[in-house]
């Protein structure tokens, strides 16, 4: 499984630089990639459901982002190149709450350990597709109503 | 402890420093949608270690991406609608959250 930790540690990697680059776009660009990873991930681990998701999910959350900062701007004015003694608290109080995860919580949930991949079950696909469908529209909906402009009460 | 849940757990920890240290409203969006992608991860290999590949950790994951992907199309969008209004941003800009 040397490959999937690779996978999940360029996950990270892309993240946390997707969160820190001052460049909105680049950020997007890092979030692309970590979606590009998380999908081979998905495929590697046999899950074809969740791979064609993470497709759908990226495909339509990356362009949006584009779409987003074409509206707006695309400098990060809030990055800092220093981080400050509350930034340097925060990601100490993050990893003691890891830490404290790791040694108190998750030993007691009895995690089983990954093995080789078991057969694949098939299970009705079409009700999936339809609720995730669903989901979507919804969504689309909702991202109409705050984007329009006909209609829209202005002061 | 097995690596593989490690670097789950330090994908969403990266995905809370985001939420919690960023103030652009795009970064805080980015975090959440990491935290998302690392639930979606764990319960891939939680179902890989349970030796369910397509039984219901997958559905689960593929709902959590799916509801993951809408509420973050919403974010975004609210995130333009008020740069429209503010002109910035900066949640710390932010403030009048009324009407």
């Amino acid at each position: 499984m040397i490959g999937i930790e690779i996978l999940l540690g360029l996950i990270i990697v892309t993240g946390f630089v997707a969160l820190e680059v001052k460049k909105l776009r680049t950020s997007v660009i890092s979030l692309a990639a970590a979606g590009l990873f998380f999908i081979i991930a998905s495929f590697v681990f046999g899950s074809l459901e969740v791979g064609v998701g993470g497709i759908i999910a990226f495909s339509i959350l990356i362009p949006l982002l584009f779409w987003a900062l074409k509206q707006t701007t695309g400098e990060d004015i809030t990055i800092r190149i220093r981080p400050e003694p509350n930034d340097i608290f925060i990601l100490i109080s993050v990893a003691v709450f890891v830490i404290v995860c790791f040694l108190v919580v998750f030993p007691r949930l009895g995690i089983a350990e990954l093995g080789p991949p078991p057969a694949p079950i098939e299970g009705p696909a079409g009700l999936s597709i339809l609720r995730e469908v669903l989901v979507l529209l919804a969504a689309a909906a909702g991202i109409w109503a705050v984007i329009r402009k006909v209609g829209r009460r202005e002061k | 402890m097995m690596p593989v849940y490690v670097l789950c757990a330090i994908l969403f920890l990266t995905g809370i420093y985001g939420v919690v240290a960023k103030k652009n409203l795009i970064k805080i969006i980015i975090g959440i949608f990491l935290m998302v992608q690392s639930v979606a991860l764990l319960l891939l290999i939680l179902g890989y270690a349970a030796g369910e590949v397509g039984g219901l950790f997958q559905t689960i994951g593929l709902i959590t991406m799916i509801g993951g992907l809408a509420v973050m199309s919403l974010m975004i969008v609210t995130a333009v609608r008020l740069h429209e209004k503010y002109g910035t941003f900066d949640i710390s800009e932010i403030r009048r959250l009324k009407g």
